[in-house]
């Protein structure tokens, strides 16, 4: 049962499973991992190789002004304004190979992204880690990651970024990740998940809130 | 339980270690190996905290064009800036000599090992750690009390090795709200070439009795606990430089012996 927000580790379990299940109907490569550490067993999910276009005009430009303390709203309106904008359709999954680079336009922009959602029994929440690198195979830094973050959420949270999406290292595996802040989850969750919702959604509903922030997108088949 | 023991806080935190750093012999440009600096760290501290001397100290010895993030590597072994100094040395020094000699890097940074971003990163990482403290302890109760100028008195409570100014606001971190002990203990258990091992280890046990160090072994680390519920020969469990006794009550340990993270920091070495 949800409570304030929070679920168990078997509730985790079994919400991984049901995610599978519908990412094996739409085709949509989630992973449930089995990680072994001593007599423990572990599952987690995993989407490796996940292409994110990403828009070259924003890649570019010095778009750490926005997360300026000094930058007052008006400025930031205007810095937002002549920014190529990036609706949510345009940060699209293409978990197929990049196009050619199109001629006619500048050339398309891919970082691949791997993704991890690891249960924390730390705050009794999903973790959402990722490790996004350039096709190259070099890992982005991570103000690189704050110029793909799509800008809605950016002017947010610029207050307070480094309290959002940080390195971590991996619980199971050891190395290095980012992730994003597990310690307001159960915050949102509980506002999201009230009273009368499926249980059996929340990490659907969970993962379609967090994962846009980062390039990730959840069809909408996954709630029908 | 027990009250606070302020003696054994001041102990803890006063607690150095004597470091010698070396630059890395390939990365040396001048003409020579720039002599050996010599400093006495804090146990609680991280290393880029206190190493701001050593990057002044080499950072002329080596090929400017190639500059990245200062590292620290003992042994072969590259070492993590976000685990404490104290929680490294109880890992990897081995009883070796004093005092313990670490190489400086200003090259081919361990990106997959090390976090990046020196100061900065640690001021982040270090209060990320103290909330996930308390979600284990209080279920964030406490620390969403605390306000952001609370978790910069923290912050430079350690940064300038302010005890009091430090405990002004731990001490609320540490309380038994409702005058009940933590729910769960915070704890990290260190092995070599292994990611740490955390569980959820409660400090009162299902029958109402209190919890001790030897129950979080069994739960976290059986295979380090016989038949008999001792820890096996050929395992040494550590922290803070000391091998702790089972039967130390848990509550206890967490208040007294955590690390500014508020975590506790276990090496489990092993003879093979």
């Amino acid at each position: 049962m949800v409570l304030e927000g929070r679920i168990t580790k078997e509730e985790f379990n079994d919400l991984v499973l049901t995610l599978i299940e519908k990412s094996q109907q739409l085709h949509d490569e989630w992973e449930r991992i089995e990680h072994v550490c001593g007599d423990k067993v572990v599952y987690y999910l995993c989407k490796r190789n996940y292409y994110r276009l990403v828009n070259p005009t924003r890649v570019s430009s010095n778009n750490n002004a926005i997360l300026d303390d000094d930058t007052d709203d008006d400025e930031a309106n205007d810095i937002l304004q002549n920014c190529s904008t990036i609706e949510p359709e345009d940060n699209n999954c293409c978990n197929s190979l990049p196009q050619a680079p199109n001629s006619q336009n500048h050339q398309q922009v891919y970082h691949v992204y791997e993704y991890h959602i690891v249960y924390s029994p730390a705050y009794s929440v999903p973790v959402l880690y990722f490790d996004p690198k350039t096709t190259d195979g070099r890992r982005l830094a991570l103000e690189e990651i704050w110029n793909t973050v799509n800008l809605e959420y950016a002017q947010s949270v610029k207050y307070d970024a480094w309290s959002f999406i940080s390195q971590q290292e991996h619980p199971l595996l050891g190395r290095v990740f980012y992730f994003i802040h597990p310690c307001h989850t159960s915050n949102f969750m509980q506002i999201i998940t009230g009273k009368g919702s499926n249980e059996k959604l929340y990490l659907c509903t969970w993962l379609s809130a967090v994962g846009p922030v980062i390039g990730l997108q959840l069809s909408p088949s996954y709630f029908l | 339980m027990t009250g606070e023991n302020k003696e054994i806080l001041r102990e803890i935190w006063e607690g150095k270690l004597p470091i010698r750093f070396l630059l890395a012999d390939d990365e040396v440009s001048a003409l020579e190996q720039p002599e050996s600096l010599y400093l006495l760290v804090p146990r609680m501290s991280y290393l880029p905290l206190v190493t701001d001397k050593v990057y002044k100290h080499f950072i002329r010895a080596v090929n400017q064009d190639c500059i990245e993030e200062m590292w620290f590597e003992f042994e072969g072994q590259p070492l993590k800036w976000q685990y404490p100094i104290g929680a490294l040395f109880d890992l990897y020094w081995g009883n070796n000599v004093l005092p313990w000699n670490l190489i400086v890097h200003f090259q081919k940074f361990p990106a997959d090992e090390i976090l990046k971003g020196g100061k900065e990163a640690a001021e982040f990482h270090f209060i990320s750690c103290i909330k996930e403290a308390d979600s284990l302890k209080h279920k964030c109760h406490v620390i969403h009390g605390l306000q952001k100028k609370d978790h910069k008195q923290l912050w430079l409570g350690l940064l300038n090795d302010k005890f009091d100014q430090f405990w002004g606001v731990n001490r609320r971190l540490m309380e038994r709200v409702n005058d009940e002990s933590f729910r769960y203990v915070p704890f990290r258990l260190h092995q070599v070439d292994k990611p740490f091992l955390q569980e959820l280890v409660p400090t009162i046990k299902e029958d109402g009795s209190c919890g001790n160090f030897g129950d979080l072994l069994e739960i976290a680390l059986p295979e380090a606990i016989d038949e008999e519920g001792k820890i096996k020969k050929g395992y040494r469990i550590i922290t803070q430089g000391i091998e702790i006794p089972q039967n130390t009550d848990l509550q206890w340990m967490s208040y007294h012996l955590s690390y500014p993270d508020n975590f506790l920091h276990v090496a489990v070495l092993t003879d093979t």
